[in-house]
């Protein structure tokens, strides 16, 4: 089963990964997948292993997703802002490398940007969250919302709290992902049954903007069971 | 053989973005603790003959006093010299520090100014609200350029002047320090490492002729002092202080 209406920006990354897997396996494929491959050798953030075959590409003619691999791995670029304004989805499943931030090209494009926050909103905004409320709350967390302006401002669809990890050095690479993928597929699942984008939290005002955390506090809260 | 990259090479020419920092254990902390030691060696031969001005002996005196319920004490008694602090009195000095709310972001900003008035409130526990608005205006130019300018246009988003003022990351670095130690807030102590990084970073020969040792080291006890506390009793930190 595909998504109606509904498409994807995917990254290499091991959260688009597992993002897909995730979609596979809950028959709710993307109706479309633009794949931003990084053409360097040096790694991009979110990734962990240079690989010579392309498990993405693998994945997605595996299962019949239909996809562009994009010109740039730039995703505010001029040619990938136009590839996605043509598309007749309205909504894109955003994976981006980390860090990255759509500027106000993309956001105007006339599209929605469905992006899951690593963090629970409005608490916990920016980067690296999940390592902050490890370290405060001793949980990790995730939040759906559309892209808006500001960072980690838009409403938000879906929020939910997470026992920590046991294993808290693959929180970068698998937990931190994997709680995120649980509440994509729990906030596309709402939208199925209802047919409507419901909101969790409209007004996702206030709270803290976080920064990549130090890594010492980073140790600190691996470290710390 | 670990080691603590973050002041190998010298900040204001590269920075460190910090991102996806590998994970390296409980030697990690180890090794963060014995390079700041280091440093602090360092702050204390090189600057023993030096002299603060009135304004920079207030805030550390006072800073002082509010840290001391966290500093670790034989660390302090070996490495900082504060056995007959000069007590300054700002009004028989006849220094005068502002409080915030002449500070407009529609207008430029000069950060020196800023600085010690953000930290002369936090001294003194005043305007609790500017004094957040404006120090996480501070830390978000700070945290996305890794540098502190000497002026900032209006808005705070585009900074202007010089950006190699040690004392200007040094007062930052205070006024970090001071909100943590009423806050409690790790986003800040996060910020207050990437600085103190930043300084440890910088040669002697630059350190030496920039700003206050006093402060250096105080600032540097104070952060180790935290994360020593943070990081009891955790497995592979054993690091002991000698």
């Amino acid at each position: 089963m595909y998504l109606n209406n509904i498409a994807m920006i995917a990254a290499d990354t091991t959260r688009s990964k597992l993002y897909l897997l995730e979609l596979i396996k809950k028959e709710m494929r993307p109706s479309y997948v633009i794949l931003l491959l990084n053409k360097n050798n040096d790694l991009l953030p979110g990734q962990q292993y240079i690989k010579n075959k392309n498990e993405l590409i693998e994945l997605l003619v595996e299962n019949n997703i239909s996809f562009d691999i994009a010109p740039n791995c730039n995703i505010n670029s001029h040619e990938l802002v136009s590839l996605i304004s043509i598309r007749e989805e309205e909504v894109f499943i955003f994976s981006g490398f980390g860090g990255e931030l759509l500027r106000e090209d993309m956001l105007n494009s006339g599209k929605k940007f469905l992006h899951i926050h690593g963090g629970y909103l409005p608490d916990y905004k920016g980067s690296t969250t999940n390592y902050y409320s490890l370290l405060t709350e001793n949980i990790i967390a995730a939040s759906s919302m559309f892209l808006s302006n500001e960072i980690d401002s838009g409403s938000v669809l879906l929020r939910r709290k997470f026992s920590a990890p046991k294993d808290r050095t693959q929180i970068d690479h698998i937990y931190d992902s994997e709680v995120r993928s649980k509440v994509l597929i729990e906030t596309l699942s709402k939208y199925i049954k209802s047919g409507i984008w419901d909101f969790d939290l409209k007004n996702n005002e206030g709270g803290e903007i976080y920064y990549i955390i130090h890594p010492v506090l980073k140790h600190l809260a691996i470290l710390g069971e | 053989m670990l080691y603590y990259e973050y002041t190998k090479e010298n900040q204001l020419r590269k920075a460190h973005n910090y991102m996806y920092a590998p994970y390296l254990g409980g030697d990690f902390i180890n090794i963060y603790f014995n390079d700041r030691i280091k440093n602090l060696n360092r702050a204390d031969s090189i600057y023993k003959k030096q002299h603060d001005d009135k304004v920079y002996s207030y805030f550390i005196n006072k800073s002082n006093k509010l840290f001391s319920d966290s500093l670790h004490q034989d660390l302090l008694n070996k490495h900082y010299n504060i056995d007959s602090p000069e007590v300054v009195l700002l009004a028989e000095k006849k220094i005068y520090l502002s409080n915030l709310a002449p500070f407009n972001i529609k207008n430029d900003i000069n950060t020196l100014e800023l600085l010690s008035s953000l930290i002369f409130n936090l001294i003194n526990d005043y305007d609790e609200d500017f004094v957040k608005k404006w120090l996480d205006l501070l830390v978000q130019r700070f945290e996305v350029t890794k540098k502190i300018y000497t002026k900032y246009q209006a808005g705070l988003v585009k900074g202007s002047g010089e950006s190699d003022k040690l004392q200007l990351y040094c007062l930052f670095a205070l006024s970090l320090s001071l909100y943590f130690v009423k806050k409690n807030s790790l986003k800040h102590l996060s910020t207050l490492l990437k600085v103190s990084d930043l300084l440890c970073s910088i040669e002697n020969e630059v350190l030496r002729r920039t700003f206050s040792s006093r402060m250096f080291s105080l600032i540097l006890l104070f952060e180790i002092s935290i994360i020593m506390t943070l990081s009891k009793k955790l497995k592979g930190v054993d690091f002991v202080f000698e």
